[in-house]
């Protein structure tokens, strides 16, 4: 068997093996690092970020179909998703957004080509059913 | 001769590890769904009152707030005869109304299907609103768990209880006029409103809120969950000073609506977690 061969078959049964030990797992979750953000004095997000007096919000994507939103000492809001409620959020979006457009007399709706939706969709249900991450934007307040 | 044993040994390992995979699987839910209870629609209303000062508190909600929110002020008679009362309670519950005061019974009527069927007919004789619809009447007081307690404290009252399974029906109709289970509301959608829904085409909504926990149906496509937590909404509320005072009644309660717009037909089923 020619080297390439051999090293893409090899690989390959690599990759089953390590996501056949993942899946075997139960899909966990895998974290990746949390991405800092702060807010000034003055910024519109500023003053939802010191409400509850800890000056700090976090919002987490867990791919596996889970957006929280917490304080440093309190969740405050969480929705929980699948591929099909996100697509139907999506087609009500764009319905929405047409309607509002049409009743402003505006003549142009908005169109998302098929290809673009579609891709969209196939994403969320990857990171949804295949590999889950979890990532988080954690918002602090400076004084 | 070395390579093949390796090829073999990758072939097992996959083998082994989807094997591992198949036998984690979770079995096929074959098991039966647990029968669950009859939907129940419970309402429990705490009103406590102070002849002295003629204020009273309903649901947890203060006097004070309920003046903001318009509450009205009863008048010198009705205040002298709740001053002669310590307590008094209404339930309605399987087929019986009793009330008791003074924690003894004072009667108790009949609430079957047929009792109920008098007393709505003379309530289609003498209200102006609209004949009652017998079957979504039955709906609701069918399997309803009703108390009402009037209590003379100065106590603030218990919050409100409010678990009911039964389905409000809205309708909106052609010219945006609001009714709720058949009972016209007087208000109605703006024609912004409604224009921004027809060219959305929205024919229905199903909305569940239970304790904190929102399910929407839009056309009969589900959207994500939403779950709000109240000392999260706290937060919000100081953000936006939305000034939305106490909500334990509501995030102590579940309830659903369907909405429907034009001559569709109304959405029926429960709001049962």
């Amino acid at each position: 068997m020619p080297r390439f061969w051999r090293l893409l078959l090899i690989s390959f049964v690599i990759v089953i093996l390590l996501y056949g030990i993942y899946f075997a797992l139960g899909r966990p979750v895998i974290p990746l690092p949390a991405i800092h953000y702060n807010v000034y004095p003055g910024q519109p997000l500023h003053a939802i970020v010191t409400a509850d007096g800890t000056n700090q919000l976090k919002l987490t994507l867990n791919t596996s179909g889970e957006v929280e939103l917490t304080s440093a000492i309190q969740p405050v809001l969480t929705l929980n998703y699948t591929p099909d409620s996100f697509e139907n959020t999506l087609d009500l979006a764009q319905k929405i957004l047409n309607a509002r457009k049409t009743v402003g007399g505006d003549g142009t709706t908005l169109e998302i080509s098929p290809i673009v939706k579609k891709a969209a969709e196939w994403t969320i249900a990857y990171y949804y059913h295949i590999i889950r991450f979890r990532i988080s934007v954690l918002v602090k307040a400076l004084p | 001769m070395n390579k093949t044993p390796v090829f073999i040994k990758l072939i097992l390992a996959v083998i082994l590890v989807l094997g591992v995979v198949l036998v984690n699987q979770p079995p096929m839910a074959t098991a039966e769904l647990a029968k669950q209870e009859e939907p129940t629609n419970l309402v429990h209303i705490d009103v406590t009152y102070d002849p002295g000062t003629k204020t009273y508190s309903v649901g947890g909600f203060s006097a004070e707030e309920l003046r903001q929110a318009g509450a009205p002020q009863f008048e010198d008679s009705v205040w002298q005869v709740l001053s002669l009362l310590n307590n008094a309670t209404l339930k309605i519950h399987d087929d019986l109304i009793d009330v008791y005061t003074d924690d003894n019974r004072l009667l108790s009527i009949a609430w079957d299907g047929p009792s109920r069927e008098i007393l709505f007919s003379l309530v289609n004789a003498y209200i102006e609103l609209g004949e009652i619809d017998m079957e979504r009447a039955e709906a609701w007081l069918d399997k309803a768990d009703i108390e009402i307690s009037l209590r003379k404290t100065k106590e603030l009252s218990a919050p409100l209880q409010i678990a009911l399974a039964t389905l409000v029906q809205v309708k909106v109709a052609d010219d945006g006029a609001l009714s709720v289970e058949g009972f016209p509301t007087g208000m109605s959608l703006t024609p912004e409103t409604l224009a921004l829904v027809d060219a959305a085409n929205v024919e229905n909504l199903k909305l569940c809120w239970n304790k904190g926990v929102i399910d929407l149906q839009v056309n009969g496509q589900m959207l994500p969950q939403a779950t709000l937590y109240q000392g999260g909404l706290n937060v919000l509320d100081k953000a936006f000073g939305l000034n939305l005072g106490d909500l334990t009644a509501i995030f102590g309660s579940s309830f659903g609506a369907g909405l429907v717009v034009g001559d569709a037909d109304p959405l029926t089923g429960e709001c049962v977690p």
